[in-house]
């Protein structure tokens, strides 16, 4: 039912005056505003930062962004690749999080060395240190790049590779931006043909993290999948 | 309509404004006589040494079946609690409630038209300043008749109802709560922010990282499972578990998905010589665990995992284990090579015995 606005000076209909209380409290509350209080999106909040409510009950919570003293990791965006591309650069502000934590998945046709890069920083700034193992090898890593490298080679140019790597991040300007990450690199089938342990640092503690690049030695094909989360 | 058969005692004021303590009793007021309480009639408090400080009693009449009660109340040191006596007809009530504690809950909402209303001030921990007044007492909501004059009282109660206080969900003529019925927007029309001091009860925060299943041993087991999942609900999924697994001999710790045990597995893991990996086989191997008829090895385990239906299925993640005083660990992955099939369920098993207890979380984003 809609909202009938009651004149002054005019009888107002029984009817009206119950519709218009059902209106604003029957069923589902949605936000509201305008003088016939249309439905609204996106423009009213619940209490304030004066004036909170004290308890929400609910069973179930859609948010897209959660603040406050107790910090939860909720998901800041997700890249699924329709087409193949070169780079994922996702826009981000990293001083509005602490923590930045990313699920890749990556399909490339041969090899492979996956990159996660900030700001298109090309200087080579990004130190890292990794113990990765290729079949039973076993070998420490540590280089100064432009990139992190979450995933070396494989020297595989016959199959397509799949890489899945979880890196966690600081995000927040003011401290240097170390990051901790785990990759695998399946390339065939049921074959996982090295796994790689490492932390990384961007050495820049003052200029805010604004994108992310995620790219590769090869084209990223069509499927891959990348999912930013930000604890804040 | 409205407050009869006042008793004050040892009280002065109005119930809608404020009673506060008399010890003159100028109102005459007298304990009623159907008046009991546990410690009140022990053998400890007799009749004639322990007496409430002060009480309150009164009937009330309402326009309707239903009415909302709210007041005011204040102890600094004791306590004042409260009982209702409910009826149909004003000649047959229910019997009175038990004593509830009025200065953390303020408000009642009476089911019948007719009531009795006590206030009683505790027998020993009171001071001068202790008080309680009525401030609201209304229907609850009124529908409006078409050509009936609307009362301005009836008209306030409505606003009150729906506006003053928690914010309820309500449906039907009579604006009744709910629970678990209504939401509070929806995914058209989107409140913008939500200002709480706490969320109560919530299982799933959209976006965030969510328990969505836990499986907890009551009784020893061979296995560990979590089923009816549907893995395309979820971004991702985080797997943990604090087992204790024993074993006779030296052997391994598995996992398998949706009771697969097609050579659909590969996997890989490390911890700190030389790595150990297959391919082609028909489950995961977690981690060794050494045999021993001692006791048990507390495992556990942290790992991401990506198990969406159109993709490979991984899991990266990390195995502690506690054997006697030494820990080990070592970093797991693996992969599962079935690209058409949803992930429904999880089962981790050993050749010996979970003790109970043993924990198995999986949470979801």
């Amino acid at each position: 039912m809609t909202f009938r606005v009651i004149r002054p000076s005019t009888t107002a209909d029984a009817a009206d005056a119950n519709d218009n209380f059902y209106h604003i409290a029957q069923s589902s509350r949605l936000p509201m505003g305008g003088s016939t209080l249309e439905y609204t999106d996106g423009a009213y909040n619940l209490g304030s930062a004066s004036y909170t409510w004290n308890n929400l009950y609910s069973s179930s919570i859609g948010s897209d962004k959660i603040t406050g003293s107790n910090k939860i990791f909720s998901i800041i965006t997700t890249t699924a690749l329709v087409a193949n591309t070169t780079t994922i650069d996702i826009n981000v502000n990293g001083d509005t999080y602490t923590d930045f934590k990313m699920i890749g998945f990556v399909r490339c046709d041969t090899t492979t060395s996956i990159r996660i890069g900030y700001n298109d920083d090309s200087t080579t700034t990004f130190y890292k240190h990794a113990t990765d193992n290729t079949d039973n090898l076993l070998a420490a890593d540590i280089d100064t790049n432009a990139y992190i490298e979450v995933a070396q080679y494989t020297n595989n140019t016959t199959s397509a590779v799949n890489t899945y790597f979880v890196i966690t991040m600081a995000s927040k300007a003011t401290l240097k931006r170390v990051s901790r990450f785990r990759s695998l690199e399946q390339t065939f089938e049921e074959k996982i043909s090295r796994i790689t342990w490492g932390s990384a640092l961007w050495d820049d503690a003052t200029t805010t993290i604004t994108s992310i690049q995620v790219y590769g030695d090869e084209t990223l094909l069509a499927g891959t999948k990348i999912i930013l989360y930000g604890q804040n | 309509m409205g407050w009869t058969s006042l008793n004050k005692y040892r009280l002065q004021g109005t119930i809608t404004t404020l009673l506060t303590l008399d010890t003159n009793n100028s109102e005459a007021g007298s304990i009623p006589s159907d008046y009991t309480t546990t410690a009140y009639d022990s053998e400890t408090y007799s009749d004639s040494s322990y007496t409430p400080s002060a009480i309150f009693e009164g009937d009330y009449e309402s326009s309707t079946g239903s009415t909302f009660l709210s007041w005011t109340a204040s102890s600094a040191s004791g306590a004042i609690t409260y009982q209702t006596n409910i009826s149909d007809d004003g000649i047959n009530y229910d019997g009175w409630s038990g004593e509830i504690d009025a200065l953390t809950t303020k408000e009642t909402t009476i089911t019948k038209q007719y009531f009795k209303l006590r206030f009683i001030f505790d027998p020993i921990y009171w001071t001068d300043g202790d008080f309680v007044g009525v401030d609201r007492i209304g229907s609850l909501y009124t529908k409006f008749i078409k050509d009936a004059i609307i009362d301005a009282n009836e008209m306030n109660e409505n606003f009150y109802h729906i506006g003053q206080g928690s914010m309820l969900p309500r449906a039907g003529d009579n604006l009744v709560k709910t629970t678990g019925v209504f939401n509070l927007g929806s995914s058209t029309y989107k409140w913008n922010e939500i200002h709480v001091n706490n969320l109560v009860g919530v299982t799933h925060i959209g976006g965030s990282m969510n328990l969505i299943a836990q499986t907890t041993l009551s009784a020893t087991s061979s296995s560990i499972e979590i089923t009816s999942i549907n893995s395309d609900d979820y971004n991702y999924l985080y797997l943990y578990t604090n087992i204790l697994v024993n074993i006779g001999s030296n052997s391994s710790l598995y996992m398998i998905y949706n009771g697969d045990t097609d050579t659909s597995y590969g996997w890989k893991n490390y911890s700190g010589v030389t790595p150990r990996y297959t391919s082609t086989v028909e489950q995961i191997e977690l981690c060794q665990i050494v045999g021993t008829s001692t006791g048990y090895t507390p495992v556990m385990i942290n790992g991401d995992m990506f198990l969406q239906t159109d993709y490979e299925k991984y899991l990266i993640g990390d195995v502690s284990m506690n054997y006697q005083t030494n820990t080990s660990q070592n970093q797991i992955t693996s992969v599962w090579n079935k690209t058409d099939t949803t992930l429904t369920s999880i089962k981790i098993y050993c050749n010996g015995n979970m003790d109970v207890g043993s924990i198995f979380q999986l949470w979801g984003s």
